[in-house]
């Protein structure tokens, strides 16, 4: 069992191009950075009081689960999902699917995928992938962040699609529903979602999210040598952003070099607007964030943690902070013309 | 970042594939780049792997030591903690830090051990033993 005229598309990240796969599928026109932007995916939030692995809390992005939501929603398509407690009867619905010649987004752990190389493999259970056929005993799967296909044994895949903890994925399982009339007019739902990245970049009124959410991790970086116990855990927190940030899966820069490429296509879409400047703005913040990683890896590598090297990370970030906010206000009057 | 700047650092660390990037041509266009690898990125993530592993030998010689039970080894070998191991399996957090003490662990049923080696995916045998 195959899905025909499948095409796998190599994205940047995981959900977003999901999304795209998805769509393409039924025949919209919507590259990666697209569906990333119209599922208003960028975000930042730093939550010094949720610890994952006894680290604060570092994001990047919005909320797993909502870019698939928000983008068939804005393209008028939609979007069935479905979560089992039955793995018996989650694994049915899956090969139902697929005998109907549809391909299904799945919720997966990283953890338990076997294709996957071993450095990758975290306890964290929001990776999604396209499962497009079956042989035996393995599926298919269309995994974003590969190059190709793979397969996957069905227990390794079982194992992960039904993982426990943060985030259970409890055989999550995706469907576009066609629609005969599914295109809504792109331009204003580029607009609806701009809006909305633009106000929790900017006026979520709680200092952890947002531009403010970044000066907050500035002005908490500056004091880690003296708040942190050991030059270890000061080095693991830093690790922790840089990884948060670079780590497979966000395109580099934490989502904002997908984001300029979205707002990129966007100006395209919206001619005479001012988003193309947005674009540049928010690849200098990218470059700004990949400056701030390289600084991390050097301060880290020679345990430099002084009041001088933090000063100078805690502004690189500022800057960053400076040219997203810069950025999103642009993007406030484009939406406003 | 401009096309130039996609990080090929050839250290093998996505074992020989590529990742995608986003990056600009010279025209200030994006595209879609396929980067091999950063210097930075596997620094970081070889760290946090470190980290991992120098959490499990310090269990690793607990266990040997006769002060933890096997299982302890095990459940760290697969980054859980007995809060997300008591998720899997459907147990209490409180019977699998009990079942953590060698002396307990030794009595457990044979039903309650398979329970583990399902939920961890080890064979039953090697469940009680100390990992390699």
């Amino acid at each position: 069992m195959n899905v025909e005229n499948f095409k796998h598309l190599q994205s940047a990240h995981c959900e977003s191009g999901v999304a795209a796969s998805l769509l393409t599928h039924q025949g919209q026109k919507i590259s990666e950075p697209m569906a990333f932007g119209l599922g208003s995916g960028l975000f930042f939030a730093h939550l010094p009081f949720m610890k994952i692995m006894g680290l604060p809390l570092t994001s990047f992005r919005s909320y797993p689960g909502t870019i698939l939501k928000k983008v068939f929603q804005r393209t008028g398509i939609k979007l069935q999902k479905r979560q089992f407690k039955s793995e018996e009867k989650a694994l049915k619905a899956l090969d139902e699917m697929l005998e109907q010649g549809i391909p299904s987004g799945v919720q997966l752990s990283v953890f338990w995928l076997p294709y996957l190389p071993p450095q990758f493999r975290f306890q964290f259970n929001a990776h999604h992938a396209i499962i497009c056929g079956k042989k035996v005993d393995e599926y298919i799967v269309s995994d974003p962040i590969g190059e190709e296909m793979v397969t996957c044994p069905k227990e390794d895949f079982k194992r992960a699609w039904f993982a426990k903890g943060p985030l259970a994925p409890k055989g999550a399982l995706y469907n576009a529903v066609s629609v005969a009339n599914g295109s809504k007019d792109r331009a204003s739902a580029i607009k609806s979602a701009l809006k909305e990245t633009s106000n929790r970049m900017l006026r979520i009124p709680i200092p952890f999210f947002g531009v403010r959410g970044i000066r907050l991790l500035a002005k908490r970086m500056r004091r880690w040598p003296e708040t942190l116990k050991t030059p270890r855990q000061v080095k693991l927190n830093l690790g922790q952003v840089v990884r948060m940030q670079e780590e497979i899966g966000t395109g580099g820069a934490g989502f904002r070099f997908l984001y300029a490429a979205f707002l990129e296509e966007a100006a395209s879409e919206i001619p005479g607007s001012r988003l193309k400047e947005a674009s540049n703005l928010m690849t200098q913040a990218g470059d700004s964030w990949r400056a701030f990683a390289v600084q991390c890896a050097k301060a880290c590598k020679s345990d430099d943690f002084s009041k001088k090297t933090m000063n100078s990370l805690a502004e690189t970030l500022e800057k960053a902070a400076d040219l997203e906010e810069e950025a999103f206000k642009l993007i406030d009057q484009c939406i406003l013309c | 970042m401009d096309i130039e700047q996609v990080p090929q650092d050839d250290e093998n660390f996505y074992d020989g594939h590529k990742r995608a990037m986003y990056a600009r041509t010279k025209d200030g266009q994006y595209v879609q780049a396929l980067s091999k690898g950063w210097a930075v990125e596997t620094y970081f993530t070889a760290e946090a792997l470190d980290d991992l592993e120098s959490a499990y030998l310090v269990v690793l010689k607990d266990v040997k030591d006769g002060k933890l039970s096997p299982l302890a080894a095990h459940m760290t070998r697969r980054q859980m903690t007995p809060k997300l191991l008591a998720q899997h399996t459907g147990f209490f957090t409180f019977q699998v830090k009990r079942h953590l003490n060698p002396r307990v662990f030794k009595k457990l049923s044979e039903s309650t051990l398979q329970t583990y080696a399902n939920c961890l995916n080890i064979p039953l045998n090697e469940l009680s033993e100390v990992p390699k």
